[in-house]
């Protein structure tokens, strides 16, 4: 059966042109260049930024429409279908659904990688991308819901000598995204709630600020400093934490930088 | 000082005197008399002159009660008689008759001890007859037996003198196999009413005389005098001779029992705390040293005072300024005022006692059958069991903009005073949706809001209250999340009819927060034919659901039940039928695959997940929709009966009997309520007026099956739902 339609997966990468010049062709090439917002932020002066770049509108979709495939497989049928994303696409498990799902449908299905935060970060802070373990997620505590997974996954990490990438969660709707030091209270929270003692004041603690932008800031903490506020404040989000494991001596170098004094 | 004032001083002073305190009740069958009886009694202590009673109805003081001539209120009034030269404080609660208030009838009838059951002459025992005095016995009230009408029977009916009494025997042979079946097994024997002890009375309440065996020997009047009196109609006579409240009373003082020797057998039944605390032991003795335990029956609406905790207390005393709990609420409450009910006023005093009936301001948190005590540790009263539930909803709108905040304020009120009004909001349209037990009780509530808080509504066309169920079990049925990363295996399938009756009689006791002794409801299933391992896997309520969790050992599941659990009660709360109310289901989770990553199964993921498996798995398990029936009772004479059976048949009713009394026939049928809008102006056409009828609800009953397609489109359309349901295949997606 000859595929029916056609649909890109492209990365955006971070930052204002962080795609790759690949993916700018394809873009231009599109009938339609659909956009989701829930899996990393991207606000509205960065949409119009992308739209003119790539010569055309940019529409969003909601997280239903991204997860109910059947409004892009329809789009992608009517011609060459764009759905972009912030970072590099397949990173996000939920567009692997998509992908998956479309080639079920009989529609072809085109990949454009693009830098990804599981990348970035560990580089801007000078740590090595082996020495990681599985990456976490907070998400913003909810009415019967307030997990403490993440954390004991991190314990997991921790205890293996590795460090732990924390991503951090956003609310669609309001566009807004967890800060670094909401994440670390959103940590400490879960402390509290599991036995012994899984964030020792001693713990230190990464974060960077727009991962991937001209601007990105990093900086780096015991837990008890984050806690007590000694950490300058990082600017605007995107942010993102790691629980740093036991260092090598050359990425001792490059933390001991960026360290709160 | 006024001769109430006066009332007050005295009863206030009798309240340490428990071996002279009764605390009684009048019930009846809709019409029998027993607000006339009432106010009978009320006029011989007083408070009402004696030409009134019997025209002005005291405790009726609603105005729309009189206007209606049926008693809507549960209110109380305390009075004195004197026995033997000893004083009595009577207690008298007036319970509601028509069974659109049934939940106001069982609340009342636990504040009491005793209770006279009125039953007219003429008709004999009638379908709430039998369900006052099952409700009384249930709460171990003793009941005695007034013969009401009785001049009506020789006036009316022409009947001979042995015809009457041939007449009374069966009659009190028919209120005695009803108590048989229904007394406590200790008091089978006591408690049956007998002519000779005066626990079976006579009388006209309405002429305001009565006569027992014990009296007729003390004035020497017979049976031939009394026939002779009403033959001759010198009733007047008669009153002045054996007036109704001395007669009554005289057998109250004598037959009902005081506090101290009631609490002693009806704690035990009506109260689980521990027999042997503090507040246990006060209790049973009505010691009103101990600590203070009042059951609250009902909560009166005043215009000056508030909202008014009327209840009867079982230990200690309550003062003003005391502070007291209020079972549920976390805080504590100052009371404002304490106070006797003398008719329809109030009277404040210093403090009333155990074994009383109190009113009481300033506790506002407290609802119809809360507990207020002194320590928040004592336990409530047994949660008071309503014999039935909403079946019919009307929607409620302001009539002016302005007047929606207080509209708001009202509804609340009204739902606080009356639980067996339901009130909720419909979020989307911002509409008020009050549910009741029948078309009346909903007019009536809605005069009440309009005439008593003075708020202008408009209501829409009463509609039915459904119910979704299955017919079979169904499922496991995989629903999965909107990313496609957790998917939920369940199964549904209906309650058996042993687990719903468990439920509804309260020995399994639904417990919507959280499940307090998990092993005793694990025993307690096991005696229903559970399986031992299943049994503790019971891990929510939901009004008559269940949510069992048949899973082990799943990763992550145990952060995630929460949502699960909110889940289940979303999807009961709205079925996918009609999104009507889910009643009797059990739905077990089967298995689970949850993503490692808590972002990944958030709320917005879970709880469409869950929700998509239990109503796939309700599809599979073929949806069915239950509607409320109802019992109706009709008496008319027999060259009538033809129209009066058709108005039930044509309602897609049954008849099930029909049983000749007289020149009258009784009918009793089933109906649907759906069908039963309009019918009290219907039978008073078809049979000029000449039926009486009464209705009861008897419960849900399946739809039909060639009715189902049709009413779930029109339940959908109503809600602005797409008409037709969706198919298991929706919610596999």
């Amino acid at each position: 059966m000859a595929p029916e339609g056609t649909l890109h997966l492209v990365g955006l990468g971070h930052g204002p042109r962080g795609m790759t010049v690949d993916a700018l062709e394809v873009l231009r090439s599109c009938t339609n260049v659909l956009l989701e917002r829930y899996t990393s932020p991207a606000g509205e002066q960065q949409r119009q930024r992308w739209e003119a770049l790539i010569g055309r509108p940019i529409v969003v979709l909601s997280r239903e429409e991204v997860e109910r495939a059947d409004v892009i497989l329809h789009q992608a049928r009517k011609g060459p279908t764009a759905l972009c994303t912030a970072g590099d696409p397949l990173v996000a498990t939920t567009h692997q659904e998509l992908r998956l799902s479309a080639l079920e449908a009989g529609v072809a299905v085109h990949y454009w990688p693009a830098p990804s935060v599981q990348t970035i970060v560990p580089s801007l802070l000078g740590l090595q991308q082996y020495k990681f373990g599985r990456t976490i997620t907070l998400p913003y505590p909810a009415p019967s819901f307030s997990p403490t997974s993440p954390l004991e996954q991190a314990q997991g990490n921790i205890a293996a000598g590795l460090h732990t990438l924390v991503l951090l969660d956003l609310h669609e709707q309001e566009g807004t995204t967890m800060r670094a030091e909401q994440g670390v209270a959103q940590l400490r929270s879960m402390a509290q709630r599991l036995p012994g003692d899984p964030l020792p004041a001693t713990t230190l603690i990464a974060a960077v600020a727009r991962a991937g932008w001209p601007d990105s800031a990093l900086a780096v903490g015991t837990q008890e400093q984050w806690e007590q506020g000694a950490i300058a404040s990082l600017g605007e989000t995107p942010h993102a934490l790691v629980l740093l494991g036991p260092l090598h001596f050359q990425e001792r170098r490059a933390i001991d930088r960026w360290r709160a004094r | 000082m006024g001769r109430k004032e006066e009332m007050a001083k005295k009863v206030q002073a009798m309240m340490g005197d428990l071996d002279h305190i009764r605390n009684i009740g009048i019930c009846a069958h809709i019409d029998h008399g027993k607000t006339t009886l009432s106010d009978s009694l009320l006029a011989g202590a007083g408070l009402i002159s004696q030409e009134l009673a019997g025209r002005q109805l005291a405790l009726d003081f609603d105005e729309q009660e009189q206007a209606r001539g049926i008693t809507i209120n549960a209110a109380a009034a305390s009075m004195v008689h004197t026995y033997n030269k000893q004083d009595y404080l009577i207690n008298l609660i007036d319970t509601p008759g028509h069974v659109d208030f049934g939940g106001d009838v069982t609340r009342a009838m636990r504040a009491l001890d005793g209770a006279i059951v009125v039953v007219c002459a003429v008709e004999g025992p009638m379908p709430q007859t039998e369900t006052v005095v099952r409700q009384a016995l249930k709460e171990r009230v003793r009941p005695i037996l007034f013969i009401n009408k009785v001049d009506r029977l020789i006036n009316e009916l022409k009947v001979t003198p042995e015809q009457m009494q041939e007449r009374f025997i069966k009659l009190i042979a028919e209120v005695n196999r009803l108590i048989g079946n229904a007394a406590p097994p200790e008091f089978k024997k006591e408690w049956v009413v007998k002519v000779d002890d005066g626990t079976v009375l006579f009388g006209s309440a309405f002429h305001k005389w009565a006569i027992s065996v014990p009296m007729m020997k003390k004035t020497g009047i017979t049976f031939k005098d009394i026939y002779n009196y009403c033959a001759q109609e010198d009733q007047k006579t008669l009153a002045g001779k054996a007036p109704t409240q001395e007669v009554i009373l005289d057998s109250v003082v004598l037959h009902h029992p005081s506090p101290k020797v009631a609490q002693k057998y009806r704690i035990p039944a009506i109260w689980r705390g521990p027999a042997d605390s503090a507040a246990g032991k006060a209790m049973l003795e009505c010691d009103a040293k101990g600590p203070l335990s009042v059951m609250v029956t009902k909560i009166i609406l005043d215009p000056h005072g508030g909202e008014v905790a009327v209840g009867r207390i079982y230990s200690g005393s309550v003062r003003r300024g005391d502070q007291v709990y209020v079972s549920g609420m976390p805080k504590s409450a100052s009371v404002q005022t304490v106070a006797i009910n003398l008719g329809a006023d109030r009277l404040p005093v210093e403090f009333v006692n155990a074994g009383s009936i109190v009113a009481i301001s300033g506790v506002r948190t407290a609802i119809s059958g809360s507990t207020i005590t002194s320590d928040p540790e004592i336990e409530a009263f047994e949660k008071i069991t309503h014999h039935s539930e909403p079946v019919v909803t009307v929607a409620v709108e302001a009539k002016h903009t302005r007047d929606l905040p207080k509209l708001v304020e009202v509804m609340r009120a009204v739902a606080k005073a009356d639980p067996s009004i339901v009130v909720e909001i419909n979020q989307e349209t911002g509409e008020h949706l009050m549910s009741g037990m029948g078309e009346l009780h909903l007019d009536i509530t809605q005069y009440r809001i309009i005439n008593e808080h003075k708020v202008e509504i408009k209501a829409s066309e009463p509609i039915v209250v459904y119910r979704e169920n299955v017919r079979h079990a169904g499922g496991p049925f995989e629903g999965k999340s909107p990313n496609k990363h957790n998917r939920f295996f369940i199964l549904v399938e209906p309650m058996s009819k042993e687990l719903v009756d468990a439920i509804r009689s309260g020995q399994i006791e639904v417990e919507e927060k959280k499940i307090r002794d998990p092993k005793s409801l694990g025993e307690k299933l096991v005696a229903l034919g559970w399986d031992r391992k299943e049994s503790r896997n019971v891990k929510a309520f939901h009004g008559r659901n269940m949510f069992v969790d048949d899973t082990k050992g799943i990763q992550n599941l145990h952060e995630t039940m929460e949502l699960v659990i909110d889940a289940f009660r979303e999807a009961i709360d709205q079925g996918p039928l009609a999104n009507e109310r889910v009643d009797g289901l059990l739905v077990r989770l089967k298995d689970a695959k949850l993503h490692e990553d808590s972002i990944h199964r958030g709320p917005g993921q879970v709880i469409p997940a869950v929700r998509s498996s239990i109503y796939g798995a309700m599809c599979l398990g073929e949806r069915i929709l239950l509607e409320p029936k109802q019992r109706v009772f009709i008496t008319v004479p027999q060259n009538v009966m033809g129209e009066a059976t058709r108005e039930i048949q044509q309602r897609r009713g049954t008849i099930d009997d029909m049983q000749p009394e007289g020149d009258s026939i009784a009918i009793s049928g089933t109906t649907p309520v759906a069908e039963m809008f309009g019918f009290a102006s219907a039978i008073r056409g078809a049979t000029q007026g000449r039926a009486l009828w009464s209705t009861e609800n008897s419960g849900f009953e399946e739809v039909p099956k060639e009715l189902l397609d049709k009413t779930v489109r029109g339940v959908r359309e109503r809600k602005g739902l797409k008409p037709e349901p969706y198919d298991a295949n929706y919610y596999a997606d």
